[in-house]
Protein backbone atom coordinates (compact mmCIF):
# COMPACT_ATOMS: atom_id res chain seq x y z
CA UNK A 1 0.00 0.00 0.00
CA UNK A 2 2.65 1.80 0.89
CA UNK A 3 4.71 1.36 -2.27
CA UNK A 4 1.26 2.28 -4.29
CA UNK A 5 1.71 5.26 -2.42
CA UNK A 6 5.08 6.22 -3.40
CA UNK A 7 4.19 5.56 -7.08
CA UNK A 8 1.14 7.89 -6.81
CA UNK A 9 3.04 10.64 -5.77
CA UNK A 10 6.18 10.31 -8.01
CA UNK A 11 3.89 10.52 -10.73
CA UNK A 12 1.93 13.23 -9.52
CA UNK A 13 5.25 15.31 -8.99
CA UNK A 14 6.33 14.21 -12.98
CA UNK A 15 3.05 15.30 -14.26
CA UNK A 16 3.58 18.77 -12.23
CA UNK A 17 7.03 19.37 -13.62
CA UNK A 18 5.98 18.12 -16.95
CA UNK A 19 3.07 20.75 -17.39
CA UNK A 20 5.00 23.29 -15.70
CA UNK A 21 7.62 23.09 -18.71
CA UNK A 22 7.75 24.78 -22.12
CA UNK A 23 9.16 22.18 -23.98
CA UNK A 24 6.21 19.85 -22.97
CA UNK A 25 3.50 22.99 -23.52
CA UNK A 26 2.61 21.33 -26.63
CA UNK A 27 1.87 17.98 -25.24
CA UNK A 28 0.54 19.45 -22.03
CA UNK A 29 -0.49 22.48 -22.56
CA UNK A 30 -2.84 24.22 -25.50
CA UNK A 31 -3.02 22.70 -28.36
CA UNK A 32 -4.85 24.33 -31.00
CA UNK A 33 -5.98 22.18 -34.14
CA UNK A 34 -6.47 23.39 -37.78
CA UNK A 35 -10.28 23.91 -37.45
CA UNK A 36 -10.30 25.60 -34.01
CA UNK A 37 -7.40 27.96 -35.74
CA UNK A 38 -10.16 28.61 -38.45
CA UNK A 39 -13.14 29.44 -36.04
CA UNK A 40 -10.68 31.26 -33.82
CA UNK A 41 -9.77 33.07 -37.00
CA UNK A 42 -13.09 33.89 -37.77
CA UNK A 43 -14.44 35.12 -34.33
CA UNK A 44 -11.72 37.80 -34.84
CA UNK A 45 -12.53 38.73 -38.11
CA UNK A 46 -16.13 39.61 -36.77
CA UNK A 47 -14.59 42.01 -33.72
CA UNK A 48 -13.97 45.35 -33.89
CA UNK A 49 -11.28 45.98 -32.43
CA UNK A 50 -8.87 44.24 -35.05
CA UNK A 51 -5.72 44.57 -33.21
CA UNK A 52 -5.15 40.54 -32.58
CA UNK A 53 -5.71 39.23 -36.27
CA UNK A 54 -2.53 38.84 -36.41
CA UNK A 55 -1.77 36.35 -33.27
CA UNK A 56 -3.26 33.65 -35.82
CA UNK A 57 -0.82 33.69 -38.54
CA UNK A 58 2.68 31.80 -38.07
CA UNK A 59 5.15 33.31 -35.43
CA UNK A 60 8.15 32.18 -37.10
CA UNK A 61 7.28 33.51 -40.61
CA UNK A 62 4.87 36.12 -40.67
CA UNK A 63 5.70 39.51 -38.87
CA UNK A 64 2.83 39.39 -36.71
CA UNK A 65 2.94 43.00 -34.92
CA UNK A 66 3.32 44.56 -38.53
CA UNK A 67 0.23 42.86 -39.42
CA UNK A 68 -1.53 44.06 -36.09
CA UNK A 69 -0.48 47.77 -37.30
CA UNK A 70 -0.35 47.10 -41.08
CA UNK A 71 -2.58 49.18 -43.29
CA UNK A 72 -3.04 46.50 -45.61
CA UNK A 73 -5.49 44.65 -43.24
CA UNK A 74 -7.71 47.83 -43.12
CA UNK A 75 -7.64 48.70 -46.47
CA UNK A 76 -7.93 45.25 -47.32
CA UNK A 77 -10.85 42.98 -48.41
CA UNK A 78 -11.00 41.68 -44.71
CA UNK A 79 -12.45 45.03 -43.33
CA UNK A 80 -14.86 45.31 -40.21
CA UNK A 81 -16.93 46.87 -42.38
CA UNK A 82 -17.34 43.25 -44.34
CA UNK A 83 -18.83 41.63 -41.17
CA UNK A 84 -20.69 39.63 -40.01
CA UNK A 85 -17.65 36.62 -41.77
CA UNK A 86 -18.55 33.25 -42.08
CA UNK A 87 -15.87 30.80 -43.02
CA UNK A 88 -16.71 26.89 -43.84
CA UNK A 89 -14.19 24.63 -44.74
CA UNK A 90 -15.13 22.64 -47.97
CA UNK A 91 -11.91 20.33 -48.26
CA UNK A 92 -8.64 19.63 -46.62
CA UNK A 93 -5.71 18.47 -48.26
CA UNK A 94 -2.87 15.66 -46.36
CA UNK A 95 0.38 17.88 -45.11
CA UNK A 96 2.76 18.34 -47.45
CA UNK A 97 6.65 17.71 -47.06
CA UNK A 98 7.14 20.82 -45.11
CA UNK A 99 3.88 19.80 -42.74
CA UNK A 100 1.72 22.44 -44.92
CA UNK A 101 -1.99 21.89 -45.08
CA UNK A 102 -4.20 23.50 -47.73
CA UNK A 103 -7.54 24.00 -46.55
CA UNK A 104 -10.18 25.27 -49.40
CA UNK A 105 -13.06 27.11 -47.72
CA UNK A 106 -16.08 29.23 -48.81
CA UNK A 107 -16.24 33.01 -47.05
CA UNK A 108 -19.59 34.60 -46.68
CA UNK A 109 -19.53 38.20 -45.27
CA UNK A 110 -21.83 41.29 -46.06
CA UNK A 111 -21.06 41.14 -49.62
CA UNK A 112 -21.54 37.90 -50.34
CA UNK A 113 -24.75 35.58 -50.47
CA UNK A 114 -24.38 32.45 -48.42
CA UNK A 115 -25.07 30.50 -51.52
CA UNK A 116 -22.13 32.05 -53.44
CA UNK A 117 -19.09 32.20 -51.30
CA UNK A 118 -15.91 33.57 -51.75
CA UNK A 119 -13.09 31.27 -52.30
CA UNK A 120 -11.02 31.02 -49.32
CA UNK A 121 -7.67 28.72 -49.81
CA UNK A 122 -5.51 29.13 -45.91
CA UNK A 123 -1.99 27.63 -46.02
CA UNK A 124 -1.75 26.27 -42.35
CA UNK A 125 1.36 24.72 -40.33
CA UNK A 126 2.19 23.78 -37.38
CA UNK A 127 4.11 26.89 -34.76
CA UNK A 128 4.28 25.18 -31.68
CA UNK A 129 3.89 20.91 -31.23
CA UNK A 130 -0.24 20.78 -32.08
CA UNK A 131 -0.62 24.82 -32.38
CA UNK A 132 -1.69 25.31 -35.95
CA UNK A 133 -1.55 28.46 -37.72
CA UNK A 134 -2.31 30.34 -41.00
CA UNK A 135 0.54 30.53 -43.13
CA UNK A 136 -0.85 32.02 -46.42
CA UNK A 137 -4.17 33.30 -47.19
CA UNK A 138 -5.71 33.79 -50.32
CA UNK A 139 -8.98 34.57 -51.43
CA UNK A 140 -10.50 34.80 -54.50
CA UNK A 141 -13.34 37.35 -55.61
CA UNK A 142 -14.25 37.05 -58.98
CA UNK A 143 -10.85 36.79 -61.33
CA UNK A 144 -8.89 38.57 -58.87
CA UNK A 145 -6.95 36.65 -55.78
CA UNK A 146 -5.99 38.48 -52.59
CA UNK A 147 -2.88 37.20 -51.05
CA UNK A 148 -1.53 37.48 -46.86
CA UNK A 149 1.55 35.72 -47.59
CA UNK A 150 3.65 38.54 -45.38
CA UNK A 151 2.57 41.52 -44.88
CA UNK A 152 4.86 44.29 -46.86
CA UNK A 153 7.72 42.57 -48.93
CA UNK B 1 30.10 -11.33 -40.28
CA UNK B 2 30.73 -7.92 -41.74
CA UNK B 3 27.97 -5.55 -40.66
CA UNK B 4 27.22 -2.66 -43.41
CA UNK B 5 27.27 0.00 -41.15
CA UNK B 6 25.87 2.75 -43.99
CA UNK B 7 22.57 1.01 -44.07
CA UNK B 8 20.82 3.17 -41.46
CA UNK B 9 22.60 6.45 -42.86
CA UNK B 10 21.32 5.36 -46.31
CA UNK B 11 18.07 5.15 -44.95
CA UNK B 12 18.02 8.25 -43.70
CA UNK B 13 19.02 9.50 -46.75
CA UNK B 14 16.10 7.80 -48.44
CA UNK B 15 13.97 9.21 -45.96
CA UNK B 16 15.03 13.08 -46.02
CA UNK B 17 16.13 13.37 -49.91
CA UNK B 18 12.16 13.57 -50.53
CA UNK B 19 11.96 17.04 -47.97
CA UNK B 20 14.99 18.76 -50.17
CA UNK B 21 13.76 17.55 -53.59
CA UNK B 22 10.18 18.94 -53.01
CA UNK B 23 10.97 21.34 -50.64
CA UNK B 24 8.97 24.52 -51.33
CA UNK B 25 10.56 27.39 -49.34
CA UNK B 26 14.08 29.38 -49.60
CA UNK B 27 16.35 26.82 -46.85
CA UNK B 28 19.77 26.44 -45.86
CA UNK B 29 21.61 23.44 -47.18
CA UNK B 30 25.04 24.61 -45.58
CA UNK B 31 26.84 26.89 -43.37
CA UNK B 32 29.82 26.99 -41.87
CA UNK B 33 31.16 29.88 -38.76
CA UNK B 34 29.20 32.67 -37.92
CA UNK B 35 26.03 32.60 -40.07
CA UNK B 36 22.41 34.04 -38.92
CA UNK B 37 18.97 34.94 -40.43
CA UNK B 38 17.48 37.79 -39.01
CA UNK B 39 13.57 37.17 -40.00
CA UNK B 40 11.05 39.86 -41.11
CA UNK B 41 9.82 39.74 -37.29
CA UNK B 42 13.07 41.34 -36.32
CA UNK B 43 14.16 38.25 -34.29
CA UNK B 44 17.95 36.84 -35.10
CA UNK B 45 18.91 33.25 -34.75
CA UNK B 46 22.42 31.21 -35.65
CA UNK B 47 21.33 29.84 -38.85
CA UNK B 48 21.49 26.23 -39.11
CA UNK B 49 21.17 23.51 -41.63
CA UNK B 50 17.24 23.11 -42.67
CA UNK B 51 16.25 26.57 -41.54
CA UNK B 52 13.30 27.81 -43.75
CA UNK B 53 13.75 31.00 -45.34
CA UNK B 54 11.10 33.10 -46.41
CA UNK B 55 10.82 36.69 -48.61
CA UNK B 56 11.91 39.41 -46.16
CA UNK B 57 14.46 37.21 -44.35
CA UNK B 58 18.43 38.18 -44.47
CA UNK B 59 21.45 36.29 -43.92
CA UNK B 60 23.98 37.82 -42.20
CA UNK B 61 27.36 35.98 -42.27
CA UNK B 62 30.39 37.44 -40.01
CA UNK B 63 34.36 37.41 -40.90
CA UNK B 64 34.60 33.72 -41.46
CA UNK B 65 30.77 32.24 -42.22
CA UNK B 66 29.27 31.20 -45.59
CA UNK B 67 26.46 29.79 -46.51
CA UNK B 68 24.58 28.14 -48.79
CA UNK B 69 20.81 28.59 -49.65
CA UNK B 70 19.01 26.42 -51.98
CA UNK B 71 15.38 27.96 -53.19
CA UNK B 72 12.88 26.23 -55.89
CA UNK B 73 13.28 25.33 -58.21
CA UNK B 74 16.82 24.58 -57.46
CA UNK B 75 18.60 27.59 -57.18
CA UNK B 76 21.42 28.13 -55.65
CA UNK B 77 23.00 30.70 -53.56
CA UNK B 78 26.21 30.79 -51.73
CA UNK B 79 26.67 33.62 -49.50
CA UNK B 80 29.94 34.05 -48.76
CA UNK B 81 31.34 36.28 -45.91
CA UNK B 82 30.87 39.32 -44.14
CA UNK B 83 27.66 39.21 -46.32
CA UNK B 84 24.58 40.77 -45.95
CA UNK B 85 21.38 38.74 -48.29
CA UNK B 86 18.16 39.16 -48.28
CA UNK B 87 15.40 37.17 -50.73
CA UNK B 88 12.31 40.01 -51.18
CA UNK B 89 9.58 40.32 -53.10
CA UNK B 90 8.06 43.26 -55.24
CA UNK B 91 4.71 44.02 -56.66
CA UNK B 92 5.03 44.90 -60.51
CA UNK B 93 2.27 45.00 -62.65
CA UNK B 94 0.08 43.15 -60.36
CA UNK B 95 2.51 40.62 -60.21
CA UNK B 96 4.54 39.59 -57.01
CA UNK B 97 8.34 39.79 -58.30
CA UNK B 98 11.45 38.10 -56.42
CA UNK B 99 14.06 39.90 -55.93
CA UNK B 100 17.54 38.96 -54.25
CA UNK B 101 19.14 41.78 -51.86
CA UNK B 102 23.10 41.56 -51.39
CA UNK B 103 23.30 44.89 -49.22
CA UNK B 104 26.95 44.17 -48.36
CA UNK B 105 29.62 41.20 -49.70
CA UNK B 106 29.35 38.87 -52.09
CA UNK B 107 26.90 36.09 -53.66
CA UNK B 108 27.15 33.37 -56.17
CA UNK B 109 24.03 32.73 -57.75
CA UNK B 110 23.23 29.85 -59.80
CA UNK B 111 19.70 29.26 -61.06
CA UNK B 112 18.88 26.05 -62.49
CA UNK B 113 16.22 27.13 -64.64
CA UNK B 114 14.92 30.65 -65.25
CA UNK B 115 11.19 31.19 -64.55
CA UNK B 116 8.71 32.98 -66.45
CA UNK B 117 9.09 35.57 -63.43
CA UNK B 118 12.66 36.36 -63.33
CA UNK B 119 14.65 37.56 -60.73
CA UNK B 120 15.89 41.01 -60.02
CA UNK B 121 19.16 41.22 -58.08
CA UNK B 122 19.96 44.75 -56.15
CA UNK B 123 22.68 45.87 -54.37
CA UNK B 124 22.62 49.58 -52.67
CA UNK B 125 24.22 50.66 -56.26
CA UNK B 126 22.39 48.89 -58.53
CA UNK B 127 19.89 46.74 -60.24
CA UNK B 128 20.17 43.13 -61.97
CA UNK B 129 17.64 41.27 -64.57
CA UNK B 130 18.60 37.74 -64.55
CA UNK B 131 18.04 36.20 -68.00
CA UNK B 132 21.51 33.76 -67.26
CA UNK B 133 21.80 30.98 -65.01
CA UNK B 134 25.29 31.63 -63.24
CA UNK B 135 26.44 34.53 -62.03
CA UNK B 136 28.67 36.39 -58.93
CA UNK B 137 27.56 39.48 -57.29
CA UNK B 138 29.77 41.43 -55.07
CA UNK B 139 28.13 44.64 -52.85
CA UNK B 140 31.30 46.89 -51.21
CA UNK B 141 32.19 48.40 -48.41
CA UNK B 142 31.42 51.51 -50.39
CA UNK B 143 28.23 50.69 -51.47
CA UNK B 144 29.82 49.89 -54.88
CA UNK B 145 28.98 46.50 -57.06
CA UNK B 146 30.44 44.10 -58.83
CA UNK B 147 28.39 41.66 -61.13
CA UNK B 148 30.34 38.96 -63.02
CA UNK B 149 28.45 36.71 -65.52
CA UNK B 150 29.46 32.80 -65.93
CA UNK B 151 26.87 31.96 -67.65
CA UNK B 152 23.75 33.01 -69.72
CA UNK B 153 23.13 37.09 -69.98
CA UNK B 154 22.50 39.53 -67.08
CA UNK B 155 21.05 43.07 -67.99
CA UNK B 156 22.71 45.70 -65.00
CA UNK B 157 20.79 48.58 -64.36
CA UNK B 158 21.64 51.82 -62.74
CA UNK B 159 21.20 55.62 -62.95
CA UNK B 160 18.63 54.50 -65.58
CA UNK B 161 21.75 53.69 -67.94
CA UNK B 162 21.52 49.67 -68.42
CA UNK B 163 24.85 47.56 -69.72
CA UNK B 164 24.27 43.72 -70.88
CA UNK B 165 26.59 41.35 -69.53
CA UNK B 166 27.83 37.77 -71.67
CA UNK B 167 29.45 34.84 -69.98
CA UNK B 168 33.46 35.84 -68.64
CA UNK B 169 31.91 39.43 -68.41
CA UNK B 170 31.82 41.82 -65.67
CA UNK B 171 30.51 45.29 -64.99
CA UNK B 172 31.35 47.73 -61.79
CA UNK B 173 29.02 50.13 -60.77
CA UNK B 174 29.45 53.16 -58.07
CA UNK B 175 27.03 54.06 -56.07
CA UNK B 176 24.81 56.86 -57.49
CA UNK B 177 26.50 56.32 -60.84
CA UNK B 178 25.53 54.43 -63.97
CA UNK B 179 27.28 51.16 -64.96
CA UNK B 180 30.70 51.49 -66.02
CA UNK B 181 32.65 49.86 -68.93
CA UNK B 182 32.08 45.91 -69.18
CA UNK B 183 35.38 44.21 -69.04
CA UNK B 184 36.44 40.74 -69.33
CA UNK B 185 36.76 38.19 -67.21
CA UNK B 186 38.23 34.68 -66.31
CA UNK B 187 36.60 32.03 -63.66
CA UNK B 188 38.17 32.58 -60.78
CA UNK B 189 40.16 35.94 -61.43
CA UNK B 190 38.38 38.36 -59.30
CA UNK B 191 39.26 37.93 -56.01
CA UNK B 192 36.55 40.02 -53.79
CA UNK B 193 38.39 40.26 -50.92
CA UNK B 194 41.44 42.60 -52.81
CA UNK B 195 38.16 44.25 -55.02
CA UNK B 196 36.74 45.20 -51.45
CA UNK B 197 39.50 46.55 -49.90
CA UNK B 198 40.12 48.45 -53.47
CA UNK B 199 36.97 50.06 -52.70
CA UNK B 200 37.55 50.45 -49.16
CA UNK B 201 40.81 52.58 -49.97
CA UNK B 202 38.54 54.44 -52.33
CA UNK B 203 36.35 55.52 -49.72
CA UNK B 204 39.16 56.48 -47.65
CA UNK B 205 40.66 58.41 -50.31
CA UNK B 206 37.43 60.24 -50.81
CA UNK B 207 35.05 59.54 -48.07
CA UNK B 208 32.70 62.62 -48.94
CA UNK B 209 32.46 61.38 -52.81
CA UNK B 210 31.13 57.61 -51.43
CA UNK B 211 28.50 59.16 -48.80
CA UNK B 212 27.06 61.12 -51.99
CA UNK B 213 26.93 58.15 -53.77
CA UNK B 214 24.87 56.86 -50.72
CA UNK B 215 22.81 59.85 -50.51
CA UNK B 216 21.81 59.61 -54.38
CA UNK B 217 20.63 55.98 -53.90
CA UNK B 218 18.71 56.87 -50.47
CA UNK B 219 17.10 59.92 -52.24
CA UNK B 220 15.96 56.78 -55.03
CA UNK B 221 14.26 55.09 -52.22
CA UNK B 222 12.70 58.06 -51.46
CA UNK B 223 11.94 59.24 -54.72
CA UNK B 224 9.90 56.03 -55.37
CA UNK B 225 7.92 56.16 -51.69
CA UNK B 226 6.82 59.74 -52.52
CA UNK B 227 6.10 58.61 -55.97
CA UNK B 228 3.86 55.86 -54.47
CA UNK B 229 2.62 57.61 -51.73
CA UNK B 230 -0.04 59.95 -53.65
CA UNK B 231 -2.07 57.30 -55.12
CA UNK B 232 -1.43 55.13 -51.66
CA UNK B 233 -3.33 58.02 -50.00
CA UNK B 234 -5.67 58.72 -52.65
CA UNK B 235 -6.91 54.98 -53.16
CA UNK B 236 -6.91 54.54 -49.41
CA UNK B 237 -9.38 57.74 -49.46
CA UNK B 238 -10.90 55.94 -52.77
CA UNK B 239 -11.46 52.51 -50.70
CA UNK B 240 -13.30 54.47 -47.78
CA UNK B 241 -16.14 56.06 -49.85
CA UNK B 242 -16.48 53.09 -52.09
CA UNK B 243 -17.05 51.19 -48.96
CA UNK B 244 -20.02 53.53 -48.07
CA UNK B 245 -21.46 53.33 -51.36
CA UNK B 246 -22.22 49.58 -50.55
CA UNK B 247 -25.36 49.84 -47.75
CA UNK B 248 -26.92 52.43 -49.85
CA UNK B 249 -27.01 50.53 -53.38
CA UNK B 250 -27.86 47.29 -51.11
CA UNK B 251 -30.56 49.32 -50.02
CA UNK B 252 -31.63 50.60 -53.18
CA UNK B 253 -30.94 48.08 -55.46
CA UNK B 254 -30.41 44.94 -53.55
CA UNK B 255 -27.94 42.36 -52.53
CA UNK B 256 -27.09 40.97 -55.95
CA UNK B 257 -26.25 44.81 -56.98
CA UNK B 258 -23.93 44.84 -53.43
CA UNK B 259 -22.51 42.01 -54.16
CA UNK B 260 -21.39 42.94 -58.22
CA UNK B 261 -20.41 46.07 -57.53
CA UNK B 262 -17.95 44.88 -55.07
CA UNK B 263 -16.76 42.46 -56.71
CA UNK B 264 -15.90 44.79 -59.88
CA UNK B 265 -15.21 48.04 -57.96
CA UNK B 266 -14.17 48.00 -54.88
CA UNK B 267 -12.34 44.33 -54.26
CA UNK B 268 -9.74 45.53 -56.83
CA UNK B 269 -9.08 48.62 -55.35
CA UNK B 270 -8.49 46.81 -52.37
CA UNK B 271 -6.06 44.51 -53.72
CA UNK B 272 -3.96 46.87 -55.56
CA UNK B 273 -4.05 49.54 -52.48
CA UNK B 274 -2.51 46.97 -50.59
CA UNK B 275 0.21 45.92 -52.79
CA UNK B 276 0.84 49.21 -52.96
CA UNK B 277 1.43 49.39 -49.30
CA UNK B 278 3.70 46.77 -49.69
CA UNK B 279 5.90 48.26 -52.36
CA UNK B 280 6.07 51.43 -50.17
CA UNK B 281 7.60 48.84 -47.26
CA UNK B 282 9.78 47.74 -50.36
CA UNK B 283 11.93 50.47 -50.72
CA UNK B 284 11.68 51.42 -46.90
CA UNK B 285 13.66 48.31 -46.17
CA UNK B 286 15.90 48.99 -48.70
CA UNK B 287 16.48 51.97 -47.45
CA UNK B 288 17.18 50.54 -44.14
CA UNK B 289 19.63 48.28 -45.25
CA UNK B 290 21.35 51.25 -47.13
CA UNK B 291 21.32 53.17 -44.26
CA UNK B 292 22.53 50.66 -41.39
CA UNK B 293 24.98 48.41 -43.04
CA UNK B 294 26.72 50.97 -46.08
CA UNK B 295 26.26 54.38 -44.31
CA UNK B 296 26.22 53.18 -40.84
CA UNK B 297 29.88 51.31 -41.08
CA UNK B 298 31.26 54.50 -43.02
CA UNK B 299 30.20 56.34 -40.10
CA UNK B 300 31.82 54.08 -37.75
CA UNK B 301 35.72 54.16 -39.85
CA UNK B 302 35.49 57.92 -40.25
CA UNK B 303 34.40 58.18 -36.36
CA UNK B 304 37.46 56.30 -35.48
CA UNK B 305 39.96 57.79 -37.78
CA UNK B 306 39.06 61.39 -36.46
CA UNK B 307 38.17 60.70 -33.24
CA UNK B 308 41.38 62.81 -32.40
CA UNK B 309 40.74 65.33 -34.59
CA UNK B 310 37.17 65.95 -35.18
CA UNK B 311 37.40 69.66 -36.73
CA UNK B 312 39.50 67.63 -39.38
CA UNK B 313 38.06 69.58 -43.30
CA UNK B 314 37.20 66.18 -44.64
CA UNK B 315 35.40 64.65 -41.69
CA UNK B 316 33.81 67.84 -41.21
CA UNK B 317 32.42 67.14 -44.94
CA UNK B 318 31.51 64.06 -44.90
CA UNK B 319 29.24 64.49 -41.60
CA UNK B 320 27.30 67.15 -42.98
CA UNK B 321 26.48 64.45 -45.70
CA UNK B 322 26.17 61.91 -43.44
CA UNK B 323 23.58 64.36 -41.20
CA UNK B 324 21.78 65.68 -44.48
CA UNK B 325 21.04 61.43 -45.01
CA UNK B 326 20.40 60.97 -41.54
CA UNK B 327 17.68 63.93 -41.91
CA UNK B 328 16.14 62.49 -44.67
CA UNK B 329 15.91 58.88 -43.67
CA UNK B 330 14.26 59.87 -40.38
CA UNK B 331 11.54 62.06 -42.16
CA UNK B 332 10.91 59.84 -45.21
CA UNK B 333 11.63 56.44 -44.74
CA UNK B 334 11.26 55.95 -41.08
CA UNK B 335 7.42 56.53 -41.12
CA UNK B 336 6.97 53.13 -43.32
CA UNK B 337 9.06 51.38 -40.74
CA UNK B 338 8.02 49.30 -37.94
CA UNK B 339 9.59 49.01 -34.30
CA UNK B 340 10.70 45.14 -35.48
CA UNK B 341 12.35 46.54 -38.53
CA UNK B 342 14.32 48.61 -36.31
Amino acid sequence: MRNKTRIFVLLFVITIFISGCDLFKGLMGTTVSIEERIVLFQTELNKEDRSEIYLHFHPDTQNRQQIAASEVIETGPLAYDYQPYAINIVSQSDPDSAGKVTVSCGLVNKNTTSDNPYDLTLIMQEGEKNVWYIRELHLTVGKETYTIKRIGI
Amino acid sequence: MKVNNNKPFLALLLLLLPLAVFSEEASVVYTEGEVDIKYRSGERWEAMIGDLLERGDTVITGKSGMAEIEERPYNLYKVSPDTVFTLMEVEQGGKKQAVLSCTLGSVALKFEKVMGSEPVITTPSMIAGVRGTELTVFAGLDGSSLVIVEEGEVEVTSEGKAVVLNPEEGVEVRPGEPPGEKFRVLRGQIDFSTWNSERFRAFMDDPVESALGVEKRLNYYIGEIDSLLPSFIENKSRVKEERKKLDKLEKEKGKEARAEYYQKEIFPLEVKTSYMAMNIRYYALSALSLRRFILGRMYMFMRSLYITEPENEIYSNFIDVYRRIIDAFEEKVVPHLVEADI
